[in-house]
């Protein structure tokens, strides 16, 4: 299965021989945790095992929690003030479970920075990188529909922001967004299926982690330095540690961390992270004063917000394509578009040197991609005022930047430094 | 989000029942009650709090007794809810605490900001702007069973703190549940991290 070589499974016991000859999957497993991993992974590297962690806490808990929800527009607020006050433990895990989409986004941002900034995505790993950006929009579709469940302010009025984007499509947008509503607003259809769909969505998620742990095992890690482990036996055992033990205990510590700092979130402050707005139950004749989506779709957000009317690059385009473009689609496509880039990075990077290590002009770029992602988040957290929309609009444009132009365009002007002859070598 | 996230850690608490290590005070619950009993449940109601829970220990801590006594007082039983508000245009309170960022503070000073002005059948508060509850505490409206005087300030500092508890029972039993928690997931890291050095020593060259 992989392409690194491992020592084989060999059943001892009599049961374990009888199971083995009709499903290897006690051999699976034990090649998933000998796959030889590089021994120079940095503490970067620990972030699948958190993402890992959070997808089955949430999955634990959201379970527990729709055993005692109610998917009805008069009920679904109701049902989760019982859940807070009369079911044993249930305000806990409902906080563990709202802070735990917190921790997923946290999580999920570094472990594609570090994919973004050690070439992680390149050649042979590209299937791995685009199974993991299917993922990042699954739990953004997750953490979408769910924050819609509790049915307060918010949940209402981010529904109808956020719904009301597919009607700004020309010609089948209406009817489009009526479709996926379910009626002509926001009402119990649409609270109904975003259940469904929040409840179905992480089960696929399993299955792609499973399309990307396994593609992972294919190609072996990449790692800090961005060069192969060598492949003889000599050079393999030196470039290289089992995954079991070093790595496994490795990530657990990683784990423990930052679950001590998640669990004194939850404990001490569950609401910090979250909208004050959202404990006044939903209320479509009462538009919120301030409409703003949970911070970890804040960069997008300011990237649909930057398109402004009154830009000149919006009236042409309007003008050109006799009003089907218009502002609102406009930022929308927009919004698509930072993250379709995001898919295509394999494609984008043209430098056959993975590790930003070696790459002095990509680690200016991509700090300025970092500060440019909190930049966007601090932009989609304030009102709209002219200058908050030239600074969406800068960012919008170092975003794509960054994708579009540095990327295909730094290899040629970039002078990388030496590449390592090898993993031992690099340290 | 980055402030009100400051503050729960570490910024000293004004509130009796602000920081991790604070729980409610139950005499300065019952005296939120009495107050929300005696002058607030006029209007509003407190639809999501089940009676039988002022009985908690970790909430107001009435004696059994008396937890049924003030349910025969408004015509129910313990483990029926309080009523949703008698006014339907006033908000039911049971949440009210939550729906501001340090919500027990605005509501202390939201019953403490009429500037005396009334206008349109409006009255004039400096934290919300005009609105249409008039001005519901003076000094002395209450005689407190515990001696406490009733000033307008204690009266709205009682009042909000018994509101933050029926928008949170169970602040206190979260934050035990944060220490234990806290507590087992830092002995588990300190044996981690002595696993992982003596593996990494351990490596194979």
């Amino acid at each position: 299965m992989s392409r690194l070589p491992h020592p084989p499974y060999v059943p001892k016991s009599p049961a374990a021989k009888w199971l083995h000859s009709r499903l290897p999957i006690l051999g699976a497993a034990h090649a998933t945790l000998m796959i030889p991993t590089p021994r120079n992974l940095n503490w970067m590297w620990i972030w699948g095992m958190v993402l890992l962690f959070c997808l089955l806490l949430q999955i634990v808990t959201g379970v527990v929690l729709a055993m005692h929800y109610t998917p009805h527009a008069d009920l679904a607020f109701d049902s989760i003030e019982r859940i807070m006050r009369d079911v044993n433990g249930g305000f806990f895990l409902r906080y563990l479970h709202a802070n735990g989409a917190s921790l997923f986004f946290v999580a999920i941002y570094a472990h594609i920075a570090r994919g973004i900034y050690y070439g992680s995505a390149k050649a042979p790993r590209e299937v791995i990188w685009v199974i993991g950006t299917m993922m990042y929009l699954m739990l953004m579709a997750a953490a979408f529909t769910g924050y819609v469940l509790p049915w307060g302010q918010m949940s209402y009025w981010a529904a109808t922001v956020i719904t009301g984007l597919f009607g700004a499509i020309p010609w089948v947008g209406s009817d489009l967004q009526a479709w996926i509503l379910g009626g002509p607003s926001v009402g119990n259809a649409t609270l109904n299926r975003f259940f469904v769909l929040h409840f179905m969505l992480p089960f696929v998620t399993v299955a792609l982690a499973g399309l990307h742990i396994w593609a992972v095992h294919t190609t072996g890690n990449n790692n800090p330095a961005g060069v192969e482990p060598r492949l003889d036996a000599g050079g393999l055992h030196r470039d290289t540690l089992p995954f079991w033990p070093w790595f496994v205990i490795k990530d657990l510590l990683a784990l423990v961390v930052i679950l001590v700092l998640f669990f004194a979130v939850t404990a001490f402050a569950p609401n910090a992270l979250g909208h004050p707005e959202n404990y006044v139950p939903a209320n479509p004749l009462v538009t919120p004063g301030h409409i703003q989506p949970e911070w970890y779709f804040l960069p997008f957000y300011a990237i649909l917000r930057a398109f402004t009317p009154d830009l000149w690059l919006v009236q042409g385009v309007e003008f050109v394509t006799f009003g089907a473009v218009d502002a609102t689609l406009f930022g929308a496509l927009a919004m698509f578009g930072s993250i379709a880039v995001l898919v295509a990075l394999p494609w984008l990077d043209r430098s056959p040197v993975r590790s930003g290590r070696y790459r002095p002009l990509f680690r200016v770029a991509f700090a300025v991609l970092v500060a440019d992602f909190g930049l966007l988040m601090w932009c989609g957290a304030q009102t709209p005022t002219p200058l908050v929309a030239a600074l969406s609009l800068g960012g919008t444009a170092l975003w794509f930047g960054f994708f579009l132009i540095a990327l295909p365009l730094l290899p040629r002007i970039e002078r990388t430094r030496p590449l390592p002859d090898s993993i031992e070598a690099a340290g | 989000m980055i402030r009100a996230l400051a503050f729960a850690l570490i910024a000293t608490p004004a509130f009796a029942f602000d920081g991790p290590f604070d729980t409610y005070d139950p005499a300065q619950l019952q005296r939120g009650l009495q107050v929300y009993t005696e002058v607030c449940s006029a209007c509003h109601g407190l639809r999501h709090v089940a009676i039988r829970t002022l009985g908690d220990a970790d909430g107001p801590a009435l004696p059994a007794d008396q937890v049924r006594a003030y349910a025969d007082m408004i015509g129910l039983t313990p483990p029926d809810r309080f009523p949703s508000s008698p006014l339907p245009e006033a908000p039911d309170l049971s949440l009210a605490a939550k729906t501001h960022e340090d919500g027990p503070r605005h509501i202390k000073d939201l019953l403490m900001g009429y500037d005396g002005t009334e206008a349109e059948g409006l009255y004039g508060n400096r934290v919300t702007g005009p609105i249409s509850m008039p001005p519901p505490l003076i000094d002395g409206l209450v005689a407190f069973r515990d001696g406490t005087g009733a000033t307008e300030a204690q009266m709205a500092a009682d009042v909000a703190a018994f509101l933050m508890w029926t928008a949170e029972p169970k602040a206190t039993a979260r934050k035990r549940t944060g220490f234990v928690a806290v507590g087992f997931l830092t002995v588990l890291a300190v044996l981690l991290w002595l696993t992982n050095r003596e593996i990494w020593r351990r490596q194979p060259r």
